[in-house]
């Protein structure tokens, strides 16, 4: 690569002789630096990032095709009002294996988007199901995020028994 | 006798800034300003204490951009074409104040300190400031540790652990081509931890890494001596935390030494302050006022009104509070070392560009701290944490809870409606990486090039300062064009190469202008999802 740097620059410096320019804007003229980014990537997926103890940030990228699935297996079921909701599940994990409770439901709208999310327990396990609920309350969950777990807020509990001078200064 | 243990931890580190395709480019003079205001006088200061026989030991972790900065010829050439216009202005304000004594006084200080600067960089080290800290790494002063390849916020890759893995091979890889070793430990950027990221450092062997006070203190079990020892984790690395009392001496804006009044301020600076006409060829080149350097007025107050700065003052005030840190550090291991079997430890980590930058006289600050430990009674010794490892026959075992130095200790600062929307393009270029990765197993020269370069814009965009910078409101604008230009770069070259339809052009100017990380390997991102 330094060897290429060498080489441009003196071809740069040439053209600096030549037109009377200065080298770093023929250098570099080619050099673009002005990109935009898509604004979906066609890809069905909730994604959850830990903000702090108490609050979550879900983005989402969910086609309409995996809805009307829902809608399509279920047209002759008379399942009416059927809302797109993302549902907050705490994950406890016991020897039989994992269980998950619903904590919170959030109503989305945009097939894009994101959400933060206001918890109510500081240091659990969390997962969100996107899907759609109907007017009973029935779930038809379609994706799944990722899991995450988010620290106990404070300190006090846990660090009983440390030793710490913190408070009290030297 | 020794009480316990000190061990300061300073932590350099810029993002990667380089625009050639301009003459003159604000954000390069955040490299500028820490080369002549912070990393030259610590080594100044080094170089003194080791001069002088002085006894200690100090961490000082280098950002691996940081590294690739110091060793690029396009900001070295740059820099000194900076440093003779300080030089200049520093001789037209001393011409200018001729008959001002005390402002005058300070303008030949200023005059002095810059071509001492340039003495250090240029005669002393031949515009190698690495060498310089590989000297006194030699002479067993002081332990450089790597971080992260672009302080890549680790804690948000748990989606994408490639980009974590990449983060911390490239990482130790830069420190590798420099310093000829593995680094003994690792500063996480941010001082960011997320339980059992540290695993990823056990298959390169770094021995130690660092979590914020509560990181620690709300780990799982209790941590018995508090943050005053080192503990082992799940994966067996371990882990040391920050002590918030010695912290907040320093830090806190309020309770700071920094904040006295007999110190310099930093916002009065003369590139506000003096005439446009006079000041403009030393301030940007279109014609914006911006700091040059030059303060002449110490804190006090809060409005504009100050009072003139006296250099004697300033050291007579930081030679009264490094016998103050080392008293508070004194009395603080004694009440440890009563309660432990071990000697106890203070580690002390701070941005490496306090010293100098914000704090101007934290460089001397820390020289007449080291100073005053080494000619007191023995009862704080200066340690790395390498070495205090080694006085330890056993840790006990804590997995850290989630935590950073950040705004409120976690992750908000990184994560917020100012900076969320990057982190769904970065995760999925992330996976986009990693897929070509593992597809391009035996690639001809230009696609392995491309695929070097994709990684790095990769790496680029997932600097954390940039989300910092977009919640700071201050150049916001440049570090969202930095995420999109290497997202949108990556993405760009990604379907190029999909379609093996390479634009060579755009190549060759990508690696000419991101030259970092000249040793590169892409594969580094393939690994099993």
């Amino acid at each position: 690569m330094k060897k290429r740097r060498k080489r441009l620059n003196t071809v740069y410096s040439d053209s600096f002789k030549k037109n009377g320019e200065r080298p770093f804007d023929r250098t570099y003229s080619n050099f673009n630096r002005e990109f935009s980014l898509p604004e979906k990537y066609g890809r069905n997926e909730i994604v959850l990032m830990v903000a702090d103890p108490l609050t979550i940030y879900a983005y989402w990228e969910i086609e309409e095709e995996v809805f009307n699935e829902i809608r399509k297996e279920n047209t002759n079921k008379k399942i009416k009002g059927l809302k797109r909701i993302l549902r907050v599940y705490e994950i406890r994990e016991t020897f039989t294996g994992k269980i998950f409770e619903n904590r919170i439901d959030v109503k989305f709208g945009s097939f894009l988007g994101s959400q933060y999310i206001c918890l109510p327990v500081s240091g659990k396990k969390w997962t969100v199901d996107a899907g759609l609920v109907s007017e009973t309350g029935r779930f038809f969950p379609a994706i799944r995020s990722n899991e995450v777990k988010t620290p106990l807020f404070g300190i006090a509990a846990n660090a009983a028994g440390s030793i710490s001078f913190s408070s009290g200064g030297a | 006798m020794s009480k316990g243990y000190l061990a300061i931890v300073l932590h350099a580190h810029l993002p990667f800034i380089k625009h050639p395709e301009h003459e003159d480019f604000l954000e390069e003079r955040w490299f500028f300003e820490a080369v002549t205001d912070t990393y030259v006088p610590l080594i100044n200061v080094f170089d003194s204490l080791l001069a002088d026989g002085i006894h200690f030991r100090l961490t000082l972790s280098l950002s691996p951009t940081l590294i690739c900065m110091l060793k690029d010829e396009v900001l070295i050439d740059r820099y000194l074409t900076h440093l003779d216009k300080l030089i200049r202005l520093a001789e037209l304000e001393c011409e200018r104040l001729k008959h001002d004594r005390p402002f005058r006084l300070l303008a030949e200080e200023y005059l002095r300190r810059f071509k001492t600067v340039k003495h250090t960089f240029l005669e002393k080290y031949n515009k190698d400031l690495l060498s310089a800290f590989r000297k006194f790494q030699n002479f067993g002063k002081i332990e450089i540790i790597t971080s992260c390849a672009t302080h890549g916020y680790i804690p948000f890759m748990d989606v994408c652990p490639a980009s974590a893995k990449a983060q911390v091979a490239v990482g130790i890889d830069t420190y590798k081509s420099v310093f000829g070793k593995v680094p003994k430990g690792i500063w996480f950027p941010e001082c960011a931890y997320q339980p059992g990221q540290e695993k990823i450092l056990t298959q390169f062997g770094i021995k130690y890494f660092f979590v914020e006070t509560h990181g620690l203190l709300a780990g799982t079990p209790a941590p018995k001596y508090g943050v005053y020892s080192s503990y082992s984790t799940p994966s067996g690395v371990n882990v040391f935390a920050r002590d918030e009392l010695s912290s907040k001496a320093v830090w806190s804006s309020e309770e700071g030494y920094p904040g006295n009044a007999s110190y310099r301020e930093y916002y009065r600076d003369i590139g506000f302050d003096l005439d446009h006409d006079y000041i403009e060829p030393f301030i940007s080149s279109c014609g914006s006022r911006i700091h040059t350097g030059i303060k002449y007025y110490r804190v006090t107050g809060r409005n504009s009104e100050k009072q003139v700065y006296v250099r004697e003052k300033a050291m007579e005030t930081a030679r009264f509070h490094a016998k103050d840190f080392l008293f508070a550090r004194e009395k603080e291991l004694t009440r440890a070392a009563a309660k432990m079997d071990t000697p106890p430890i203070i580690v002390s980590p701070y941005d490496a560009e306090l010293f100098g930058h914000w704090w101007f006289e934290g460089p001397d600050w820390l020289d007449l701290l080291l100073r005053e430990i080494n000619d007191s009674s023995g009862a704080v010794k200066t340690i790395t944490p390498s070495e205090y490892l080694g006085l330890k026959n056993e840790s006990e075992e804590i997995t850290p809870s989630a935590s950073s130095w950040g705004y409120k200790g976690h992750n908000e600062m990184w994560l917020n409606g100012t900076n969320d929307w990057i982190y769904r393009h970065m995760h999925k270029a992330s996976e986009f990486m990693r897929k070509a990765a593992r597809k391009h197993k035996d690639p001809t020269p230009v696609e392995r090039r491309v695929l070097n370069q994709m990684a790095r814009e990769l790496l680029l965009a997932e600097s954390s300062d940039w989300a910092f910078i977009m919640k700071t409101g201050t150049f916001s604008d440049y570090a969202a064009g930095r995420v999109k230009e290497h997202l949108g770069r990556f993405l760009a070259f990604a379907e190029q190469l999909e379609k093996n339809v390479i634009d060579l052009k755009m190549l060759e100017a990508a690696e000419d202008v991101y030259n970092l990380f000249e040793n590169m390997d892409y594969r580094v991102y393939a690994v099993d999802s």
